[in-house]
């Protein structure tokens, strides 16, 4: 009996750590954000005690509805970008010999030994007026002036694509290469032609790892706001954006709790029809 | 129907195949017999398309298909591995190359019917490959290939996961369904039991080579070299024994384990002498060892009952009937098989 007790009380010591970081540091912030999007700004600093529902009505207004309109447009964009820019990459990534596979995935993995804010600098040079690819595009005699892309919606589409590109590439490619490529010989073989076979055998196979690609490239889409601050410079506004600004400048606590509040909403849906969808609680590749 | 013509391949500057020549009549069971790393999988895949041949044509029905791709030949293979479709339930995998070839829904319904009834399988339509035991899937494997009416069907080593009680089966139900369904069956092995139980004829492979073709009794008592005598019901190779038969220099005499006797010394027993080394039990019979004095090697005879006195170390004469002897081209001396 007493051995029992004392190993139940280990095994509460052992995770109770656990418990209380979980606590702390994720469902305490939750709870007191999900309050204070309920409670109404102080005049000058912080907040007040009053509840009111008048946050949330503010979301409602068109320019804000205009923002998350905007933000989703620009994740449903990325998404589809890094689909089909992902998807081949990191298929055939997995039908290559085992030694190309490992050097592809070292220059998946060089440019993360950069700080990812260094490298959206680095699109400034590529983007600005009479910047490279204007230069590359005037030389070729493709253009005749230069397009002034940086602080535009493209441009900050185009970062948001390359800063999420690998995650896409990295989680199909999981998928790929645990494929058994029998299979698809298997389907050749019953007379099935190679796109036949990828569409009945090969994609099927690999829709986990495309899911997972897309709520690792989605998500993290609506809420990177300084993609859109460095590369949209004030003309793209995006939830993140609003939610920065409101907090750091502003001082409207509540109001960004609450546009934090709505957009967790989102993202929770998108979850669930990720799931709904793919039959599946895992994130290949990630878990 | 089908025809190979001086096949080679070759992956990574390792050949595989030396020049590969075979024909196979329509409705017949051939069987490439053969160690592991003889070519005989890389024939098959040559002739299901997956693989291309580095010189050689395949015919099928004297079309020349060496270029065509897999999906147009009409050769369908069943898969070591089974190959199943993880994705998709029995009905779903067997119905696959109908759909492929947008085949009426009633048709394809009917048909899948029909071919799972040929395995035994009807009651499992529903089911997922991964909830059915490896015979099953081996069932499965077999319906989803013969479903087309293909004019030759590939089997690589069907049998091979399975245990052997179930092996035994599944080779008069192979049978069975080659007659019934009247299409040409290459099937690959490294069991000889199992190639002269099912086959027409057998080619047995060595060497990216096909070094005898020929039906199972062929094979059996007619051996051309020692290789096909030991691979082929594990004849004894007796070197630099005196034998009756004439012989040129690079030729020797097989004889069967089953036309050995091995005898006391006695006053009227002959032969050549030897000593008893071991004395296993094989079935209803025994398996006893002796090395001859003469040349040092082993013999093994297996037609002595569990009553025999024999024990190891018992000097004996070792004898055979002229008749069972057996000239066969020497050509594997000492090579494990």
């Amino acid at each position: 009996m007493k051995a029992i007790k004392r190993d139940k009380r280990a095994a509460i010591a052992a995770v109770l750590p656990m418990y209380i970081f979980t606590v702390a540091f994720i469902a305490g912030p939750l709870i007191y954000m999900l309050v204070m999007s309920f409670l109404v700004r102080d005049e000058s600093w912080g907040i007040t005690n009053e509840l009111t529902l008048r946050n949330y009505l503010h979301i409602l207004e068109p320019v804000y509805l205009e923002t998350f309109k905007q933000s989703l447009r620009l994740a449903f964009i990325t998404t589809l970008f890094t689909v089909l820019a992902g998807y081949p990459a990191g298929y055939f990534m997995a039908k290559l010999p085992p030694v190309w596979r490992g050097r592809c995935m070292m220059l998946l993995i060089i440019p993360f030994w950069t700080s990812s804010l260094m490298r959206m600098y680095g699109w400034i040079i590529v983007f600005r007026a009479n910047g490279s690819l204007d230069s590359i595009l005037m030389a070729l005699g493709i253009t005749d002036k230069p397009l002034k892309l940086l602080y535009t919606y493209p441009a900050v589409a185009v970062g948001m694509i390359y800063a999420l590109l690998p995650f896409m590439i990295y989680s199909v490619y999981a998928s790929a290469e645990k494929m058994d490529w029998e299979l698809v010989e298997a389907a050749r073989d019953l007379g099935a032609s190679r796109f036949r076979a990828f569409l009945t055998v090969s994609l099927p196979l690999t829709m986990p790892g495309l899911y997972s690609g897309i709520v690792l490239t989605f998500i993290p889409s609506m809420g990177l706001y300084f993609i859109a601050d460095i590369l949209g410079g004030n003309k793209v506004v995006l939830v993140g954006n609003l939610i920065q600004e409101q907090l750091m400048r502003v001082h409207d606590w509540p109001f960004a709790a609450a546009l934090s509040v709505i957009l967790m909403i989102l993202t929770t849906l998108f979850l669930f029809f990720y799931r709904k969808l793919s039959h599946s609680d895992k994130l290949e590749g990630l878990v | 129907m089908l025809r190979l013509e001086s096949i080679t391949k070759a992956f990574d500057n390792t050949k595989v195949l030396n020049g590969v020549s075979l024909t196979v009549g329509a409705g017949e069971f051939i069987t490439l017999l053969g160690s592991s790393g003889c070519g005989k999988t890389t024939t098959l895949r040559i002739i299901a398309g997956l693989e291309q041949p580095d010189s050689g044509r395949v015919f099928l029905d004297e079309r020349d298909i060496t270029d065509t791709e897999p999906n147009k030949r009409d050769v369908n293979t069943v898969f070591q591995n089974y190959a199943l479709f993880p994705h998709m339930n029995v009905e779903a995998n067997v119905g696959y190359s109908l759909r492929i070839r947008s085949v009426h829904k009633n048709e394809i319904k009917q048909r899948v019917t029909d071919a799972l009834r040929l395995v035994r399988m009807d009651e499992y339509a529903k089911r997922m490959p991964a909830e059915l035991s490896g015979g099953q899937r081996q069932r499965v494997a077999i319906a989803r290939a013969v479903i087309s009416r293909p004019k030759l069907l590939l089997l690589d080593e069907p049998l091979g996961a399975l245990d052997l009680q179930l092996r035994r089966q599944m080779q008069l139900e192979l049978k069975r369904l080659q007659r019934e369904l009247g299409i040409a069956f290459i099937y690959i092995t490294h069991d000889q039991e199992e190639a002269l139980n099912m086959s027409d004829r057998i080619a047995v492979m060595r060497g990216g080579l096909l070094e005898q073709t020929g039906s199972a009794s062929e094979i059996y008592d007619a051996p051309y070299t020692s290789y096909v005598a030991r691979f082929v019901g594990s004849a004894n190779i007796l070197r630099g024994v005196p034998a009756v038969s004439p012989m040129t220099p690079n030729e020797t005499i097989a004889v069967r384990s089953e036309n050995i006797v091995l005898e006391p010394y006695s006053e009227h027993s002959r032969g050549l002498e030897g000593v008893v080394t071991d004395k296993r039990f094989a079935g209803g019979m025994l398996r006893i060892s002796a090395r001859l004095n003469l040349s040092g090697a082993e013999v093994v005879s297996s037609r002595h009952g569990i009553d025999s006195p024999l024990t190891p170390g018992q000097n004996v004469y070792v004898s055979w009937d002229a008749a069972s002897e057996i000239i066969v081209k020497d050509n594997d001396a000492g090579e494990e098989l």
